[in-house]
């Protein structure tokens, strides 16, 4: 699958094509060694930014007129600065390392519907309004220098690139869920719903562990849809979630087995572990082995009764980090399941796996500094009957 | 579960002139708690984890349960929280706890 939307959309193929140095940065697009003056009138060159908008892998029209340059204030002929398209001199870290310190804004009011139609008509208007004094000085200068340059983003772990978090500035801040190698033990319900939302993550590795088969009602508790030729060859819980999730990503990694005293080593490679299973002893030495090992981790579980034919019951989310470990006895039950209980007996309850796996991926994005964490909670409860969130064992 | 039909206390008290919200129960003898829906009547100022843990019906016990007790619609200076074992906390009318085994994903 291609990543390089360069290759499937005639805006940024023209740009590339007339010489112009493109390159795609975080879901931005960089224009490089475009030419302008600075206030002691000597011709420099910087880099012009603007949020990409894609439609999939082909860039969509651009959803604004405004972008951002790194390198000085861009100015006339005469050393003052160009005030038509200053909107501010804010320095903003676009991804780790890469800053930028002007914001410009040139309205496109003489074009059709007063919009940019594509990213060449935005790119030739900033690179002219730009690099018009410097031509003045110099008219051999141009930003269409033929240089190479890597088109792409091959360090994402997506087969398309992520532009939401680009189009809301959060590049910077979903930085910090890079390179981290999660496991999710237990495929079941939960667990499902664990790996929907930290595959839209850029963790770099999502192992997943079950040796259980998808079942038809495995599939009324997962997310997304299963079709009965599907389900008729069988495929492991792992093997099939894996699949599902590669048109999306790489690095998801099956391992249809269950996670025992024999092969909880393998975890100790990894840096967060989401715990997804019914099985108490199961549970015990992984708990036991995570904690010598030191793996960060977090218990999902819920709790659920009937009464007068309505279901109630708790959704319990405990985080047990290095070193603060003590909550585990009081906190986390090691019973096996009973077989037939109410979980087993309603199949309406995905929400419930999706809500307990949600406060699970919560608090892991807060551990890793993506949400504020002022609570500094480590178990919580919510509690299905009278909606209420409880928190409690808070970190000193 | 059918020995949940039986939703009341034998020995329950006649609980007149109790209002939602009453923090004078102690006063005045038994109040109305909910326990996993079931409406129980309660004597004390304080209630324990265990004695919560006591009035759950139809729950797995050994050696390995952990029970959780969460609560709601508590007192104003701790409307809801949770319990383990050993803890306590105080009683009033129309209070409302949710005990399970939080072992299913």
């Amino acid at each position: 699958m291609s990543q390089s939307p360069f290759d499937h959309s005639p805006d940024l193929a023209r740009l590339s094509a007339e010489g112009y140095e493109v390159e795609i940065l975080a879901a931005h697009l960089l224009v490089h060694s475009v030419p302008y003056v600075t206030p002691e009138r000597i011709i420099k060159r910087g880099i012009l930014v603007m949020p990409l908008t894609l439609a999939g892998d082909i860039a969509a029209p651009p959803s604004d007129h405004q972008a951002m340059f790194a390198g000085g204030a861009p100015c006339n002929q005469d050393g003052s600065e160009i005030a038509q398209i200053r909107l501010g001199a804010q320095r903003t870290e676009i991804v780790p390392g890469f800053w930028v310190d002007r914001q410009f804004s040139a309205k496109a009011i003489d074009l059709p519907g007063q919009a940019y139609p594509d990213f060449y008509a935005k790119v030739v208007r900033y690179v002219s309004i730009l690099g018009a004094p410097a031509a003045g000085l110099d008219s051999t200068v141009t930003a269409k220098t033929f240089s190479a340059l890597a088109v792409s983003d091959d360090t994402s772990v997506f087969h398309y690139l992520d532009t939401a978090s680009a189009r809301a500035g959060l590049g910077v801040a979903s930085s910090r869920l890079v390179s981290h190698r999660l496991a999710i033990v237990g495929s079941g319900g939960t667990g499902s719903y664990v790996l929907d939302f930290v595959a839209k993550t850029p963790a770099s590795e999502i192992h997943l562990y079950d040796a259980d088969v998808m079942l038809s009602h495995n599939a009324f508790r997962s997310p997304g849809a299963m079709s009965i030729e599907a389900l008729r060859t069988r495929p492991t819980k792992v093997t099939h979630f894996a699949a599902a999730y590669s048109v999306l990503r790489r690095g998801i990694i099956p391992h249809a087995y269950a996670v025992t005293a024999a092969n909880v080593h393998e975890l100790y490679e990894m840096s967060f572990v989401f715990l997804c299973l019914d099985d108490g002893a199961a549970k015990r030495v992984i708990v036991d082995a995570l904690i010598t090992a030191m793996i960060p981790f977090i218990d999902v579980g819920m709790g659920l009764y009937q009464h007068a034919a309505a279901v109630g019951g708790t959704l319990a989310t405990t985080t047990v980090l290095p070193g603060a470990t003590e909550l585990v006895a009081a906190r986390i039950s090691f019973a096996g399941a009973e077989p037939g209980d109410e979980y087993d007996q309603n199949a309406q309850i995905v929400e419930l796996n999706a809500m307990n796996a949600a406060l699970a991926v919560i608090k892991w994005k807060k551990i890793c500094g993506f949400y504020g964490d002022l609570g500094q909670e480590r178990y919580s409860a919510y509690t299905i009957e009278t909606n209420t969130m409880v928190n409690d064992e808070f970190a000193s | 579960m059918p020995q949940e039909m039986q939703s009341e206390d034998p020995d329950r008290v006649a609980s007149e002139g109790f209002d939602g919200g009453d923090e004078k129960g102690d006063r005045h003898g038994p109040v109305t708690i909910y326990v996993n829906m079931e409406s129980k009547q309660f004597a004390g100022r304080r209630i324990a984890f265990e004695q919560v843990v006591q009035l759950a019906s139809g729950l797995a016990h050994g050696p390995d349960v952990i029970y959780v007790v969460a609560y709601s619609k508590g007192s104003a200076q701790q409307r809801a929280g949770s319990l383990v074992a050993g803890q306590t906390t105080r009683v009033i009318n129309g209070m409302v706890f949710s005990v399970t085994v939080t072992i299913r994903s």
